[in-house]
């Protein structure tokens, strides 16, 4: 495999226009690196998101991007067209740091968990989620652990389908749905341990 | 209903340091790196082949005497 530096093929319109699955066909066949390039423009400012609500680190973040798509280059002949190609780059990039956090942590969880509410009502959740400012959403989601946090990425910052996170997190819909249902009530816990005066 | 995750993530770029520039250098860095091992293992590895079978064929070819007259 020699990289090709120099040959541009295509004009910046069309580069623009081009969908990423053509994108990345494109550039397994040439080995062009604007295909890339256009690839990680498109983006790097959202894996850099995820990752930095994540990993809460701006260091660790900026290397995540950057091993994120070192990694994306060496698998893009792994790629399917099954996906679409921005569920399999977040698939990549959640897992990168789940693994990164785990490792970090060596398997202590939060410190808040289980106080289980059970509400029936899923939608009251979501309500209730909805309402919570961007500051304390950020310190609540700082002090999940990995795997909740994820899936509500997922969820609400990504409109990801529930078909697409049990193929990112390689677990079962129903597993998923059960995944979200109790990461929705770990969050509230946490929201109003940190956040409520009195909490009953 | 508005949604704070996706302001969350507004914010989170917005206040993103490292130009996305550096990053990508470096992964271009990363890239020509790629490009020349793959490439010198293109010309070498053939090559290093070549010895390895040489060493064996050597290795079974039974050995000249220097002096063929001596006892």
């Amino acid at each position: 495999m020699i990289v090709n530096l120099l040959n541009p093929i295509v004009t910046n319109g069309t580069l623009l226009r081009m969908s990423d699955e053509e994108a990345v066909s494109l550039y397994l066949d040439t080995q062009n690196v604007n295909y890339f390039n256009l690839l990680y423009d498109r983006y790097n400012e959202k894996v850099y998101a995820k990752c930095i609500s994540m990993l809460k680190e701006e260091e660790l973040a900026e290397d995540a991007v950057q091993e994120i798509f070192v990694k994306v280059l060496l698998n893009f002949s792994k790629f399917s067209n099954k996906s679409k190609f921005s569920t399999w780059l977040y698939s990549i990039t959640f897992n990168y740091c789940i693994d990164a956090i785990r490792k970090k942590q060596k398997g202590n969880e939060v410190a808040f968990d289980d106080g289980r509410m059970d509400i029936e009502d899923d939608s009251l959740f979501e309500a209730e989620i909805m309402e919570v400012s961007v500051i304390r959403l950020k310190e609540v989601l700082d002090d999940m652990n990995a795997d909740d946090k994820s899936v509500l990425l997922m969820k609400y910052q990504d409109d990801m389908s529930i078909r697409d996170m049990a193929e990112v997190l390689n677990k079962s819909e129903s597993a998923i749905k059960m995944q979200i249902l109790r990461a929705k009530e770990r969050f509230l816990n946490i929201y109003h341990q940190k956040f409520d005066e009195v909490y009953v | 209903m508005s949604n704070n995750f996706k302001e969350l993530e507004k914010l989170n770029i917005q206040n993103r340091l490292r130009s996305t520039n550096e990053t990508k250098q470096k992964i271009n860095a990363n890239i020509h790196f790629f490009g020349f091992v793959s490439s010198v293992l293109d010309v070498y590895l053939p090559k290093v082949g070549e010895v390895i079978t040489s060493f064996g064929t050597t290795a079974s070819r039974p050995e000249k005497k220097k002096y063929p007259n001596q006892q």
